[in-house]
């Protein structure tokens, strides 16, 4: 591929920068680690930029190194969790946070807790959306499913989310 | 589980994230990304030219090393010094020649040493000890009467017994010699 149409694809893959931190955001829950990721996530897209054959391709592929990105450090950060007993990377965020209010910063602690306890399906096409903003087809085609797959497992874990902050509320 | 989701628990939901979101992007849009980037594909192509040098390095002196080793493993080998103990067949076959046979007097052996009489060194001393060896025996028959009821024992003449001694000294001599010429080697 010319330099060219590379630079070229490549700052098509940059007007794409906040979705993709958002995403990592959503997945890693800190911001600190979604900065480290969405700077992961476009090495690897410049790493293999001569695999796009279309331009019209680059958001659907960049989500979709993003999305693999980010649960490989997922699956390497629970490894390490289990290994180091560190503390939750929730209290990371709160302390970036101080100018949250105590029960805005209660609910948001709720919200994290109940999108890392959704199952891996659930909580890819959670993130995507919510954070990412993604529409129906493109996660479908992000996630390797049938649309009507992804909007079930979308409102499964929109319940499951809800019901989480619900009842660690009223606690 | 409760399947139904109220809309403002869904209104809840969003409002969360977007705070999250918001602060979070405040952040990150206050650092440049792109420089971020540049700044670290820069590093990693430096990484990847210095681990290439060393690769391309690395190979060749690998097979250099193999080839020296190699090489001075072949050289000590072709030249390593003959086993002290080795004895060569044509060094015992030489050594062999310049003994004298028994049936030929031991004088007219050529490389026959003098100082070792009675053995090989002149055959006259040889004769004449023999014969009055024979003289010595045969006076002692006659002085001894034979037993008759005894077992029979096979007698061996003085010369018989002389070819067995003699041959005896021959193998030790040509074993003394062949101890010297192996030495010398």
């Amino acid at each position: 591929m010319p330099a060219e149409e590379e630079a070229k694809l490549f700052e098509e893959m940059m007007t794409h920068q906040e979705a993709v931190f958002r995403i990592c955001l959503g997945f890693s829950r800190n911001p600190s680690d979604a900065e480290d990721l969405s700077q992961d996530v476009y090495l690897k897209a410049f790493r293999s930029i001569g695999r796009i054959h279309s331009p019209y391709a680059v958001k659907e592929w960049l989500f979709r190194i993003v999305r693999n990105t980010c649960l490989d450090h997922a699956k390497k950060r629970r490894i390490i969790r289990v290994f180091e007993l560190t503390t939750s990377p929730d209290s990371a965020v709160d302390a970036r946070t101080p100018e949250s209010s105590a029960v805005t910063g209660e609910r948001l602690k709720s919200l994290k807790r109940a999108v890392s306890r959704l199952p891996k399906k659930q909580r890819e096409v959670f993130v995507l959306r919510e954070y990412g903003h993604l529409s129906y087809e493109e996660l479908a085609r992000t996630v390797g499913a049938k649309p009507g797959t992804v909007m079930s497992r979308l409102n499964r874990a929109r319940i499951a989310v809800a019901n989480f902050i619900k009842e660690t509320g009223h606690e | 589980m409760n399947k139904k989701m109220d809309d403002r628990d869904f209104e809840e939901i969003g409002r969360l994230i977007q705070n999250e979101v918001d602060e979070a992007l405040r952040v990150f849009r206050s650092k440049d990304l792109g420089e971020r980037l540049r700044a670290r594909i820069a590093a990693d192509e430096r990484a990847v030219k210095a681990k290439s040098f060393l690769r391309k390095i690395s190979v060749p002196a690998a097979v250099a090393t193999l080839l020296t080793v190699s090489v001075a493993l072949f050289l000590l080998n072709v030249h390593r010094p003959p086993a002290p103990n080795h004895v060569h067949p044509r060094l015992f076959a030489a050594v062999l020649r310049q003994l004298p046979s028994f049936s030929r007097p031991a004088a007219e052996s050529p490389s026959s040493p003098a100082g070792e009489v009675g053995m090989s060194g002149a055959g006259g001393g040889f004769q004449s000890a023999l014969a009055s060896a024979e003289r010595r025996k045969e006076e002692e028959e006659r002085e001894t009467p034979l037993r008759a009821d005894g077992p029979r024992v096979p007698v061996l003449s003085l010369k018989k017994k002389m070819e067995i001694l003699y041959k005896d000294k021959v193998i030790e001599r040509a074993l003394v010699l062949l101890i010297g010429k192996s030495k010398e080697a």
